[in-house]
């Protein structure tokens, strides 16, 4: 019983440490990806916006119909918010890793003991890598900076202003 | 805003009341946006955000019908590993860490409503 209850714990514990760790860099992953679909619809747009030029007025028809519709869906694009997802919120491969804890269940304690320890070490090496990778961050705030952001900082720096494009 | 004030005061009384004109203003300019305490959270709006967050599990069961009552084992069909599955990502929403002793008391949507409630650091 009292492994029951500590294996419970060390699960949670692995489970906290992955989804946290597992959340921050899907949230980041999430956003590059909207980004580069908007890049692309935006570029299906202006192609379409050509082919209204068409003087055949059905081709003309069919072009509006598809511009309204690559609109919707850039909008829907720039406001989905992944921060907000409250799929993120679990750990997406967790089936396999009950499998995995449940697998020897049968086993000596001491294996247990020692699985559990592992777990326990599994957790705490991904929160401390994840607390280490957001102080790192922190510290560095360039090392997240886009290069236009870097340029108009530098500018900053100096002075001056980088002009509007 | 101060200077003519006092211009005619002694030095002593000077420093007085300018640290008893400002401290206030400080102190309430650098506290009030840090401590933003969960005074907006309601019960209703704890609860619907509950039941989201175990609407989009994938392994509830009966996921169209959950209300305050839904018991996590007997009516979505978690096991405690599930469960515990669950809690994490309900402490992920309201960005708090239940304590292991707690967790395990909590059984039901309506139980982990009732302790975010009493959590002041929930939001």
């Amino acid at each position: 019983m009292a492994s029951k209850v500590e294996l419970l714990s060390s699960y949670k514990q692995l489970v906290r440490a992955l989804v946290k760790s597992n959340r921050r860099s899907k949230i980041v992953q999430q956003l590059e990806d909207n980004k580069k679909q908007i890049a692309l619809l935006t570029y299906r747009k202006i192609s379409l916006i050509r082919q209204c030029q068409d003087p055949d007025p059905q081709e003309k028809l069919k072009a509006m119909m598809n511009l309204n519709g690559l609109n919707k869906k850039i909008d829907n694009l720039k406001q989905d918010d992944p921060s907000k997802s409250r799929k993120l919120y679990f750990y997406d491969k967790s089936n396999e890793l009950k499998k995995l804890i449940m697998e020897d269940r049968s086993a000596e304690t001491s294996t247990i003991i020692k699985k559990l320890e592992h777990l326990r070490d599994i957790a705490g090496f991904l929160q401390n890598q994840m607390e280490f990778e957001q102080l790192v961050e922190r510290y560095n705030p360039g090392l997240k900076m886009d290069q236009e952001e870097k340029v108009k900082r530098t500018a900053a720096k100096v002075g001056l202003q980088v002009p509007d494009i | 805003m101060f200077k003519p004030m006092l211009r005619g005061s002694a030095c002593a009384l000077k420093a007085v009341s300018v640290r008893a004109a400002f401290r206030p203003v400080a102190a309430a300019s650098f506290v009030s946006p840090i401590r933003f305490y969960s005074s907006s959270l309601n019960k209703d709006e704890i609860s619907s955000r509950v039941i989201d967050v175990v609407k989009s599990f994938d392994k509830t069961t009966a996921s169209a019908s959950i209300t305050n009552d839904t018991h996590f084992a007997k009516d979505l069909g978690l096991d405690s590993l599930d469960t515990v599955e669950l809690l994490v990502a309900i402490e992920e929403e309201f960005d708090i860490e239940i304590p292991d002793k707690v967790a395990d008391e909590i059984k039901s949507v309506g139980e982990a409503v009732k302790y975010i409630e009493s959590n002041p650091e929930a939001n």
